[in-house]
């Protein structure tokens, strides 16, 4: 891992990861989130370091298990027991070796291990600043824009704000409240992750646009699970399907 | 670069609108009344629907043990969940914890150190 190669998209990432926590650490005096996020990331950059072993016979960490630990020490709660944010690592990072199509893995491994943790495990989330628009927003557009994602984001946003705008006029509830709705890490930290989203616009389009529908019929149908993160999940999904009709249709496509 | 130029519009936009974010609580405002020992939290939380995506639980605690656990089924209205509780049994300095948790997805705890009037 080449951790001074500032022009790699994955170091920004984390840089920007790593003194974000820093801040937010010590703005909030929670000497538990950054453990957490610490633990998280040990056990992230280990476990995907001894299956790269296995395969290789070389030892390297990967800058991407580094992300994977960062985002599941800002989602889950920094007051779980420390083998909790270690056993989601796990889980996200065998989940990225073992379930594979087209030798490319499916899930968003954070999300993997975070959802499952939550379903499974009795692991609670915090999803640490999400509401933190204001530096995730600016961030976010330009990680989207080098990730080449920015389509998934504007499908996303603009689905949410048509279903979540819809409602509350129907609901008479304030209209700037539908964005109350959005959790900005999960829009710019998670659902632009490169490797499994789509390829194409028009896949990419679809992809954010899906996200944002299946949350709005989670939400309302009052599931008591983390909406956002199995819609991510399930859309991850269909992006080999959303690959073969984007690439079919030229790529608008 | 025009899409950024967009999007940053959008969310200068959204800068100027947005009140409240996301699924865990933003925010619980947190105040002990020494005279009548009641305990009252405002959990903010932004929300389409009180009755799908509300604040389904509040956990309160003196000095990191949990003294209440109270189960809610739906949010007093769009933007927060007010709850309140007599305790009597409250010391001076002692540290309570509110932690609030969202039907969906989240929790946030705040707490506060409390001061009995002499």
């Amino acid at each position: 891992m080449n951790m001074l190669n500032f022009k790699s998209i994955k170091t920004q990432l984390i840089i920007f990861l790593v003194c974000f926590a820093l801040v937010l650490a010590i703005k909030d005096k929670d000497p538990a989130f950054l453990f957490s996020t610490l633990t998280a990331v040990i056990f992230a950059s280990a476990i995907e370091a001894l299956v790269l072993y296995l395969k290789t016979r070389t030892l390297q960490i990967s800058e991407s298990a580094v992300i994977t630990g960062l985002i599941a020490g800002y989602v889950i709660s920094s007051d779980e027991v420390w083998w909790k944010p270690a056993l989601v690592c796990s889980l996200a990072v065998l989940s990225k070796h073992l379930i594979r199509f087209q030798k490319k893995h499916i899930f968003n491994p954070a999300a993997f291990g975070i959802f499952t943790a939550l379903l499974f495990l009795g692991v609670t989330a915090q999803w640490k600043a999400t509401y933190l628009w204001y530096v995730l927003a600016p961030f976010g557009i330009y990680f989207a824009h080098r990730l080449n994602k920015m389509e998934v984001v504007i499908g996303y946003a603009t689905v949410s704000c048509v279903l979540f705008g819809t409602q509350a006029l129907l609901l008479k509830v304030p209209l700037w409240n539908i964005f109350g709705y959005f959790s900005y890490f999960y829009i710019f930290m998670m659902i632009i992750e490169p490797k499994t989203s789509p390829l194409k616009p028009l896949g990419k389009y679809i992809f954010g646009t899906g996200i944002a529908v299946l949350i709005f019929i989670f939400t309302e149908a009052g599931v008591k699970f983390d909406a956002e993160l199995l819609s991510l999940l399930l859309m991850n999904a269909a992006v080999p399907l959303l690959n073969r009709v984007s690439s079919k249709r030229g790529g608008l496509v | 670069m025009r899409k950024i130029t967009l999007f940053t519009a959008f969310f200068i936009f959204l800068a100027a609108v947005s009140v409240a974010y996301a699924h865990p609580p933003s925010d619980i405002k947190i105040t002990f009344d020494p005279a009548t020992k009641v305990l009252t939290a405002v959990i903010a939380h932004n929300t389409s629907n009180p009755l799908k995506h509300y604040i389904n639980k509040v956990d309160v605690g003196i000095n990191g043990k949990e003294i209440i656990e109270h189960s809610i089924s739906r949010e007093d209205n769009n933007e927060s969940q007010t709850v309140s509780y007599l305790i009597p049994d409250i010391n001076d300095g002692d540290v309570v914890s509110v932690e609030g948790y969202c039907s969906i997805s989240g929790k946030l705890t705040k707490e506060i150190t409390v001061k009995l009037a002499k």
